[in-house]
């Protein structure tokens, strides 16, 4: 009594602990960048970085249709000055939106120096005979600011500044060629990691179109923050729906089983405690979580939902849990010896995976070992109904004769797969995404109509001057207009277009006449038009003003929109600074790589480079998953004394295994990071199953008991995996596929693999 | 409000009006109808712009054709310039044949002299009441139609446009704006 008493304590204490230390709020990371490797140099860091948060992954594009062009203009105003009053957009295209008055008043300061502008007799005669023309024409001019920049210097920089490579605008707002369609252009203030962030950012777009009340107005939203949410949303609804209702049949089949409900709520102990010992050992150990580690973590440690199904089949009394200890003992060891393997990975979401999975099964053992029969009742039983169930089942599988062909279904598989060669792996990972490509298409005709950036094409450029930076971004651009000109590219958007080089600024200053030779200038230019005399007066004060200024500094546009967009391209990292120039409608990417290595600019593929790492990232789990296998049978042949055994417990799961990854591919799968996790998973429960079969072999005590047990282990795995694996969202399905596909023949090939203990079956 | 001013304009027109030549009473309605069944042949015009920053106006010449609800402003002197406008697009056509597409609701006047010097060709009453408070005055001889501005942002800029008139001809078009800029364009008669 004294000893349940302190083993309640015990638990209850380690639990506290635990859950004290997760409830001070440790971040669980939904950051990509923070599952990468660690410790990298500048390089991959800021690609990493960029792969994370590149200007074009904030923007949001937006689509209104289906009603008459002024009614659809009308909303496109109304909707994009809601929005930009929201703290949610850092910039807000496609309408003609002024800049902020202080915005403008500076740029207007500065625009001698921010434009090349000829203030000689030739180039003042063409400006002035543009602005009569204007006048003459009826063009909306402001009488006093003609009078401060007859040249429309100021213009030549909001042009820049605001169109850029904008669509055609029609009534004051960007439209479609067909202008059926009015557009918006939104860059969210949050980066496109934040996902809280970019989901209020886009319900405050459906809230304020909503407000609008145009029903008949049909309002399409693309880019990659709603992917990024829509994702996260769909797996995390797909996702708790199933676990709901694999939570459910799991419940009602142990009631079925053991017809008790305190089994029924006991069996959910062991792996309750396990997530959160796994949770609070790599808080303690990395400072934060990570939610793919947490996800896999949890994933992994599905199998000690067996541990208390193998010790009620027992009886759940402290006698059965001392019998079956070292069978578990041994099982919780070999699992987490393999997994021990993924600690050493330079990736540290995998290391978090496996430490979690480690401590989540090391504890969830000792509670299924200790806790467990202290908390127990009654003397639990596999209900008497189910042992004609029990005894046709093993019957059945016995009759497949699958033992002797078990070394040729290995070779068989291995053949399959190493048929398959480069096809047995998913590369493209758009097809893990839970976007569906109809979606995907959408975003790609929206980008054409709006010119926009592909999120997955720039240029990087470096150095660890900024103002060098800069010049190199304006020798660049003006290759780039170039080539766009040549039709070799659509858009372009690079820093230099927001702030020009000190250099450069100062060229324009430098070119900047005297007052007297620009009032000689000016008279010249103007002799023969009929400008009142003296008016251009305060445009004299003005140029002469603008010869005393410094340049502009990236500092003197912090927190102005112009800044904001300045700070998304020309980004500091520790030692140097990076420009980088997101590309769109690439139709010549050889000519476009070209210019960027004249240039000295890396030409980032982010979808390849993001395959890439993934690949890095198989390949090392792979061969880390290979390390912890051999540890494994080391550990087996050690435990085991003998080969014979050793292979009737270890050949059958790792034939289940080869099996498994061969039924994938002739499924038509192809291997990601998902499967290979669900593999780990499949090793450690067949494990168990070979090793307890080998227990009650050795014993010679029949094995109806062990067999019970392992029929209630699969079917619940197969009931939650195989939910899983309906599901239509890739990654899901993926994890059950593979789980329910590896369970199910490690069942038939370990059931097989005893031979002639059949007999000793009841 | 509108069908008061409506009636308004309407009851000023009767009574401004004298009897036409025909024996009706000459009335904006009626006016309207006119213009509406008449044809519009391209006519030469002259426009004088006069601004605060000039200290002698400009002088335009040029011609004008409406057509299938299309409307051509052709300026010959003192530069040779075509703007075409269908709907809101604008279409500007320069010497040395370089070609300009914009958006006319991008240019305030010009949007205010198109939609205004169109709707009264096409006799479109509707239109010009939508926007515009109307007031009628004159005889069939010599009519006059003054227009003000309903639309609080385009009354910032646009004090009021003054249309005048012989029958069914359309013979000067001015147009007054907040700046203390003015333009006033008198159309010549058809050529033969």
């Amino acid at each position: 009594m004294k000893q349940r008493l302190a083993i309640l304590l015990a638990w209850g204490l380690f639990l506290g602990c635990a859950v004290a230390i997760l409830m001070q709020g440790p971040k669980v990371e939904s950051d990509l960048g923070q599952f990468l490797p660690g410790g990298a140099d500048a390089g991959p860091d800021l690609l990493l970085d960029t792969l994370r948060d590149s200007p074009a992954s904030r923007v949001l594009l937006l689509d209104l249709s289906g009603a008459p062009d002024r009614q659809l203009a009308d909303t496109a105003k109304k909707l994009s000055s809601a929005l930009a009053a929201t703290p949610h957009f850092a910039h807000v295209l496609g309408v003609d939106n002024a800049l902020p008055e202080a915005e403008q008043a500076l740029l207007f300061r500065y625009r001698y120096l921010l434009n090349a502008t000829r203030l000689d007799e030739v180039g003042l005669k063409a400006a002035l005979q543009q602005r009569l023309k204007e006048l003459a024409l009826g063009a909306p001019l402001d009488h006093q600011q003609l009078r401060h920049d007859p040249s429309a210097a100021h213009r030549q920089t909001l042009q820049a500044l605001m169109d850029g490579n904008g669509p055609q605008r029609h009534l004051g707002v960007w439209f479609s060629d067909d202008r059926q369609h009015a557009l918006l252009l939104l860059h969210s203030s949050a980066p496109a990691f934040a996902l809280d962030a970019q989901q209020a950012a886009i319900e405050a777009i459906h809230h304020n179109f909503e407000q609008l009340a145009v029903p008949q107005i049909q309002l399409l939203i693309s880019g990659p923050p709603l992917f990024a949410v829509e994702s996260r949303e769909r797996i995390r609804e797909g996702s708790q729906q199933l676990t709901l209702w694999a939570s459910l049949g799991v419940a009602l089949l142990i009631l079925l089983a053991y017809r008790s409900f305190t089994a029924t709520v006991l069996v959910a102990l062991p792996l309750f405690s396990g997530i959160v010992a796994g949770a609070c050992a790599v808080v303690v150990t990395f400072g934060q979580l990570h939610g793919i580690a947490l996800a896999f973590g949890i994933t992994l440690i599905g199998l000690t939902v067996d541990y208390p199904i193998h010790l009620f089949s027992h009886g759940g009394h402290r006698g059965a849990a001392a019998r079956i200890w070292p069978t578990l003992r041994l099982g919780m060891l070999t699992s987490a010896v393999g997994f021990s393997a993924l600690l050493f990975s330079e990736f540290q979401g995998l290391a978090q995976m496996g430490l979690f999975a480690i401590s989540g099964i090391v504890v969830a053992a000792l509670v299924t070992r200790w806790v467990l029969p202290a908390l127990q009742t009654t003397e639990y039983q596999l209900h008497p109904s189910l042992k004609p169930l029990i005894r046709l089942t093993l019957s059945g599988a016995q009759q497949l004769h699958l033992r002797g062909l078990s070394p040729l279904l290995l070779v068989a598989s291995l053949t399959t797969l190493g048929l398959q060669g480069d096809a047995l792996w998913e590369t493209r990972l758009n097809r893990l995404s839970p976007i569906p490509a109809s979606q995907l298409e959408l975003d790609q005709q929206l980008r054409q109509r709006l010119n926009a950036a592909e999120p997955g094409q720039l240029l990087l450029l470096q150095n660890s001057d900024r103002e060098k930076l800069l010049q190199q971004a304006e020798t660049l651009s003006a290759q780039l207009l170039a080539a766009q000109q040549r039709g070799e590219l659509r858009s372009f958007d690079t820093p230099s277009r927001y702030l020009p080089s000190q250099q450069r600024q100062l060229q324009h200053r430098e070119a900047l006449p005297d007052s007297e030779t620009l009032a000689i200038n000016l008279s010249a230019a103007s002799d023969s038009l009929p400008f009142k005399e003296q008016l251009f007066l305060p445009f004299i004060d003005d140029v002469m003003a603008a010869k005393q200024l410094t340049p502009l500094k990236p500092e003197l546009l912090a927190g102005t929109l112009t800044g904001m967009r300045l700070e998304s391209l020309l980004r500091h990292y520790d030692g140097g600074w990076y420009a980088l120039i997101t590309l769109g409608g690439i139709h010549d990417q050889t000519a476009i790589a070209r210019i960027a290595s004249d240039a000295g600019a890396r030409y980032i593929d982010i979808p390849q480079q993001a395959s890439q790492l993934v690949e890095h990232y198989r390949d090392e789990a792979l061969s880390l998953a290979g390390v912890g296998m051999v540890m494994i049978i080391l550990i087996l042949a050690v435990s085991l004394r003998g080969v014979t055994r050793l292979l009737q417990v270890a050949l059958p799961v790792f034939t289940a295994m080869a099996v498994t990854t061969a039924l994938l591919t002739l499924l038509g799968e192809r291997l990601s990071l998902f499967h290979l996790a669900s593999l780990l998973l499949v090793l450690g429960v067949g494990l168990d199953y070979g090793l307890f079969f080998d227990r009650c072999r050795s014993a010679g005590q029949g094995c109806d008991k062990t067999t019970g047990a392992l029929l209630i282990c699969s079917s619940t795995t197969l009931l939650v995996f195989g939910l899983l694996a309906l599901s239509p969202l890739p990654v899901l399905h993926a994890i059950g596929l593979t789980i329910s596909l590896g369970v199910m023949t490690t069942l038939l090939l370990t059931l097989s693999a005893g031979g002639n203990w059949g007999g000793a079956v009841v | 409000m509108r069908a008061l001013s409506a009636s308004c304009a309407l009851l000023l027109g009767l009574l401004l009006s004298t009897p036409a030549m025909s024996g009706e009473t000459f009335t904006l309605a009626g006016l309207m109808q006119q213009l509406a069944t008449a044809t519009h042949p391209p006519r030469p015009f002259t426009e004088q712009r006069q601004s605060q920053l000039l200290a002698v106006p400009i002088t335009l010449h040029g011609s004008l054709a409406f057509r299938d609800s299309r409307l051509v402003k052709h300026i010959q002197q003192p530069f040779d310039e075509r703007f075409s406008v269908e709907g809101d697009t604008l279409l500007i056509e320069r010497e040395g044949g370089e070609v300009q597409r914009l958006s006319l609701s991008d240019y305030p006047p010009l949007f205010t002299f198109v939609t205004v010097f169109r709707a009264a060709l096409q006799g479109d009453l509707a239109t010009l009441e939508e926007h515009y408070q109307t007031t009628f005055s004159g005889t069939a001889r010599a009519w006059r139609l003054q227009l003000r501005p309903r639309d609080a942002q385009v009354a910032v800029h646009l004090k009021g446009v003054e249309i005048a008139g012989t029958g069914d001809t359309i013979s000067r078009f001015s147009v007054e704006e907040q700046s203390g800029d003015s333009s006033t364009l008198e159309l010549g008669p058809a050529a033969p």
